[in-house]
């Protein structure tokens, strides 16, 4: 059904790819909630090759890092990381994931030079929170005025 | 946020704020909750007091024990879609 709703190969291709990506977080919110009788988990340490380049690795082992996603009943809600403080990390990771350092990243790196706390944060998909609290069918249903590639307006 | 010792900090700090959201919800906005609940069937949702963490290479035996094919372990959930393509 997912497959028949796109009309190219490309967003077939999509489609199909966010498809898996639907069954595993699924099977996993299940399992979980069955072993930790809990709706509401944190899936921590992704892997560093998964991450962007300004992702804090881990301090024991640098393949994985200090990020994670949040999950309600299943789902993605929420998705953060420590970022990496230390300038010449940030440059040697760059370096490794061959990534130039142009000027904008250079600001950004030489930034870190004025000082600065190791810091982390997190980004809430706050529609998604309502859409999966409520149990609802479609995550538009969660937004007064939802914007996705096929709606503009209102 | 800034951090004084270690990351774990930060999942903390949004942990408690959806706990604080998903108790001020069922007790504050009640009768709001009913209404939807009427047309959308939904139960509370579940949580832990202490946040429940897992980590990667736990999720993966998870999904390995459930017959995903997740390959090295060390790509995104979506792995598998990748290499096939």
């Amino acid at each position: 059904m997912i497959l028949a709703c796109s009309p190219t190969t490309q967003g077939a291709y999509t489609n199909l790819f966010r498809y898996n990506l639907l069954l595993k977080e699924l099977e996993l919110g299940k399992v979980v909630k069955e072993k930790y009788k809990t709706d509401f988990f944190m899936l921590d340490k992704y892997p560093s090759s998964i991450r962007p380049f300004y992702t804090m690795p881990d301090p024991e082992d640098p393949n994985f890092s200090n990020s994670y996603d949040m999950f309600l009943r299943g789902l993605e809600i929420c998705s953060g990381a420590q970022r990496c403080h230390d300038p010449d990390l940030v440059v040697k990771i760059l370096d490794e994931k061959g990534i130039e350092l142009g000027d904008g990243l250079k600001t950004y790196v030489e930034s870190f030079r004025h000082g600065v706390s190791p810091h982390a944060g997190a980004g809430i998909g706050l529609e998604r929170v309502v859409f999966l609290y409520l149990g609802l069918d479609n995550v538009r249903k969660a937004s007064m005025f939802p914007r996705d590639p096929n709606r503009c307006t209102p | 946020m800034s951090i004084n010792d270690h990351y774990m900090e930060t999942l903390e700090v949004v942990h408690t704020m959806f706990k604080h959201i998903f108790n001020g919800l069922e007790t504050r906005w009640a009768k709001e909750l009913a209404v939807i609940r009427e047309q959308y069937a939904s139960e509370p949702v579940t949580f832990t007091d202490e946040p429940c963490v897992l980590h990667w290479p736990e999720a993966m035996q998870i999904l390995k024990d459930a017959g995903f094919d997740i390959g090295d372990g060390k790509n995104d959930l979506n792995g598998a879609m990748v290499r096939k393509v």
